[in-house]
């Protein structure tokens, strides 16, 4: 496929295909770009990408990724100590604070539990977790692993874990999406929805009362 | 040279899931008549795949699929009822069934007894029966099957018949002996926990730790020096507070 390239742009265009989405097309399109009509652009994102690629690491205490000892949560003085919630990934990190529901501290576990792959508690770090439900004044653990069976399972152990520590661990709820109708949603979703049904609080209102 | 075969709503379960190009996943399937496949889920990692849900690890599925050669491309999945939820010690138990069907079963070998006793065991799992039994009778029903019995019938040296009140050594691949009345050691069991396994009925704790003993022998011998995945991650899971 590089016939035609010469051999640096042809190492640029392969490169660029290490990327999520990026084909060889893409690739060649990018490198196109990059060298035509922005080259301050092209030499921006390689120091960008050096510069991380050397000094970005993860959080000693949620391993979120951070090029400090500490990532920005987990330094914030504004933030609920006694709320820890477990993520499978730094992006799902990023969508909880969007979501603005959330203001305690994360742990970040790099993937789930896959034992076919040999991917089990310790290279998800659990040693680290394990210390800090031992040392930090936790109250509640929020496990927010994704899901799907394997993140069943993380969160199984990790609940098990929470457990030994004396420390309560909640599973976000699962099921209909906003705006969904039951008509087009799956079985699976729906009957877990069902199972995990909640108590309706009802408050009547003065106002809208006859007397 | 190789014709198109196209298959429509085959009984099968997920075994295991692994990311494929962007937002595809390569998928392996037990199924029942076709043994173990590897099937292409187009786009099933996409959000709004509702494949996705459908396509967990553990759940009873129609399937249909076209294929040329080895690897198919999945067309349609449904649930087929009764779904099974797998939860705690039932969950890493399914894992470890997964893990023993993708390494000792061949590629596309058609085995229905194996189908059988897989689904037998997951229903078992779900119904929160007792774990350690369901697994060792997995594992000596899906032996079976593969055509690997354990020769539990007769003495291999003198021919006779296994009395309950004996010992002895059992040898992978070949069979029992029978020992002295003081024998002991890792490979010698009592004539009862044999005979309890051959008839399967395992009906109770020492049996079923035999049987255990037994079947771990037997499944090394195939397996060979690789160990199971599975395995040692659930040991590191149960270190940390689980009960195995």
């Amino acid at each position: 496929m590089s016939e035609g390239y010469s051999p640096l742009l042809a190492h640029l265009i392969q490169a660029l295909q290490c990327l999520p989405g990026v084909g060889a097309k893409s690739a060649q399109r990018m490198a196109f770009h990059l060298l035509n009509k922005d080259r301050d652009g092209a030499l921006r994102l390689a120091l960008a990408l050096e510069e991380a690629s050397a000094r970005v690491g993860h959080c000693e205490r949620c391993r979120m990724l951070t090029e400090e000892a500490h990532c920005i949560f987990c330094i914030s003085k504004r933030r609920d100590e006694g709320l820890l919630c477990v993520v499978e990934t730094p992006a799902d990190v990023l969508a909880i604070e969007q979501s603005g529901a959330y203001s305690g501290r994360y742990f970040v576990l790099m993937g789930h539990l896959s034992p076919l792959d040999g991917i089990g508690p310790k290279e998800l770090g659990l040693d680290l977790l394990e210390e800090r439900f031992r040392v930090d004044e936790i109250s509640e653990v929020v496990l927010a692993t994704s899901v799907t069976v394997e993140g069943d399972a993380t969160a199984h152990i990790l609940a098990t874990m929470a457990q030994k520590h004396g420390i309560r661990s909640s599973r976000i709820a699962y099921g209909i999406p906003m705006g969904g109708e039951l008509e087009f949603i799956d079985g699976g979703t729906l009957s877990r929805a069902l199972i995990g049904r909640r108590k309706m609080e009802v408050d009547f209102n003065e106002e809208f009362s006859n007397r | 040279m190789t014709d198109k075969e196209t298959v429509q709503l085959e009984p099968g379960f997920v075994l295991h899931q692994r990311p494929y190009r962007n937002t595809s996943q390569l998928i392996d399937f037990l199924t029942k008549n076709y043994g173990v496949i590897t099937l292409v889920a187009q786009g099933s990692r996409r959000l709004q795949a509702g494949q996705r849900a459908v396509l967990q690890p553990f759940s009873s599925l129609y399937l249909s699929w076209v294929r040329r050669g080895e690897l198919g491309r999945l067309t349609h999945a449904e649930v087929k009822p009764p779904t099974i939820v797998l939860s705690g010690e039932g969950l890493f138990a399914g894992f470890y069934l997964n893990e023993l069907l993708l390494r000792l079963m061949g590629r596309g070998d058609p085995n229905p007894p194996v189908y059988l006793c897989y689904s037998l065991c997951l229903s078992d799992l779900s119904n929160l029966l007792d774990t350690s039994r369901a697994l060792r009778l997995f594992e000596l029903r899906f032996l079976a099957g593969l055509g690997y019995g354990l020769g539990l019938e007769q003495d291999i040296e003198t021919g006779e018949l296994i009395c309950p009140g004996g010992r002895y050594r059992f040898k992978p691949e070949h069979g029992i002996s029978i020992e002295k009345a003081s024998a002991n050691g890792p490979d010698i069991f009592t004539g009862r926990d044999l005979i309890s396994l051959r008839e399967e009925r395992l009906d109770d704790e020492e049996s079923v730790k035999a049987a255990k003993r037994l079947l771990k022998r037997v499944l090394r011998v195939y397996l060979g020096e690789r160990p199971l995945s599975t395995r040692s991650v659930l040991k590191d899971v149960y270190r940390r507070g689980l009960e195995p």
